[in-house]
C-alpha cells in the first residue's frame, strides 16, 4: 500500500516536474 | 473506446495566454464566455457575428483555393473578376469586397504556391478537421489543427504554409504545432512549417522543430486540454463563481471583444439611444 503510494507520488513529481520543463522550454524558444 | 470530451487546439491556447508580449491584452472572461457560456442565445448571437476581419481571411483563402482549381486563371486579365464572382463577393460589406480584391490581385501576381507539389489546400469554410488523439502519460485527449495547406518541397520535406490576413503578427506558437500535428499525420518524413500574408506579401522564415520541443509543445497541450475540462468543470458546478474561474481583464482590449455588450466589466462605454 505504501510502496504502491510513493509510486503514485513518484508519478505525479515526475509529470509536474515534465510540465515545469515543458513551459520553461516552450518560453525559451519563443523568445530566443 | 469512450468518446474523448478533452482537446486541445493553438485556438484554446491563444484563449488561455496570448503570444509573447502581448499580455496585457489577455482576458480569460473572454474564453469563459466563448468555451463555457457559448449555447447561451445572449452570447451564441455575439460568438456567432462573422465580423470582417474573419470574412476576410475565410474569402482569401478561398480565393486562393479557387486559383489553384483552375490555374489557368492566372494567365487571365479577369482572374480576379472570376474568382470573386465565384466567391459571390458582391453580397459582402464594402470593406471586406475592397481587401478581398486586393488579396486576389496581389494573389495574381505572386502565387506562392504555383508550381509547389500541394498535398492539400484547404478552402477554409471546412469546419473542425479531424482530429488527432494525443496520448500524454495516462492522458488521452483530442488534438486539432486546422491546416490551410501542406505542400512536399523537392527534397520530400513537408511544409505546412499557414495564410494570414491583416496586420496580425506571426505567432510562432501555431508553427510549432502545426509541426507537431506533422509528425502524427507524416511520421517519416521532416516538416517545416512558415506564414504567408496574403495582403502584405510578408513570409515567415520556416521554422522546424526537433523531437524534444514537439514533446514540450505536446506536454503543453494536454495541460492545456486538462486545465479548459477543469474549468468547464468549476463553472458547470458554480456558475456564480463565473468570473473567479474566468477572471476579466478590463482594458484596451473590450474594443475588440465580441462579448464587450454583454460583459458587466468591459471597459467600453456603450452607447445609450436617448
Amino acid at each position: 500500500m505504501l510502496e504502491g503510494l510513493r509510486t503514485f507520488e513518484l508519478a505525479n513529481q515526475t509529470e509536474v516536474s515534465k510540465s515545469v520543463k515543458a513551459k520553461t522550454a516552450i518560453h525559451e524558444i519563443l523568445t530566443k | 473506446m469512450d468518446k474523448i470530451w478533452a482537446f486541445a487546439s493553438y485556438n484554446l491556447w491563444s484563449q488561455f495566454a496570448p503570444p509573447v508580449g502581448k499580455e496585457y491584452f489577455h482576458c480569460d472572461m473572454k474564453r469563459g464566455f466563448a468555451r463555457a457560456r457559448q449555447r447561451e442565445p445572449g452570447v451564441a448571437a455575439l460568438k456567432d457575428l462573422d465580423n470582417t476581419p474573419q470574412r476576410i481571411g475565410i474569402l482569401a483563402q478561398q480565393g486562393v483555393y479557387e486559383f489553384h482549381q483552375n490555374p489557368k486563371l492566372f494567365s487571365r486579365k479577369d482572374a480576379v473578376e472570376q474568382v470573386a464572382e465565384i466567391l459571390q463577393l458582391s453580397q459582402e460589406s464594402t470593406p471586406v469586397q475592397e481587401r478581398v480584391i486586393l488579396i486576389l490581385t496581389n494573389y495574381q501576381q505572386h502565387p506562392i504556391l504555383l508550381g509547389k507539389n500541394i498535398i492539400k489546400l484547404n478552402r477554409g469554410d471546412e469546419g473542425f478537421p479531424k482530429p488527432i488523439i494525443l496520448k500524454q502519460g495516462n492522458y488521452l485527449f483530442n488534438f486539432f489543427a486546422a491546416i490551410d495547406c501542406i505542400f512536399a518541397e523537392p527534397d520530400g520535406t513537408i511544409h505546412i504554409l499557414d495564410f494570414k490576413t491583416g496586420k496580425s503578427e506571426f505567432d510562432r506558437r501555431q508553427a510549432y504545432l502545426y509541426l507537431l500535428a506533422a509528425s502524427y499525420l507524416y511520421p517519416s518524413q521532416p516538416a517545416i512549417a512558415s506564414f504567408y500574408n496574403l495582403e502584405t506579401g510578408k513570409q515567415s522564415d520556416p521554422l522546424r522543430a526537433t523531437a524534444d520541443t514537439l514533446q514540450a509543445f505536446k506536454i503543453e497541450m494536454s495541460l492545456i486540454a486538462q486545465r479548459h475540462q477543469k474549468d468547464l468543470k468549476r463553472y458547470r458546478d458554480n456558475p456564480a463563481e463565473f468570473d473567479i474561474i474566468f477572471p476579466p481583464n478590463p482594458g484596451l482590449n473590450c474594443s475588440y471583444c465580441p462579448f464587450h455588450s454583454i460583459c458587466q466589466f468591459s471597459s467600453v462605454i456603450l452607447e445609450v439611444a436617448a
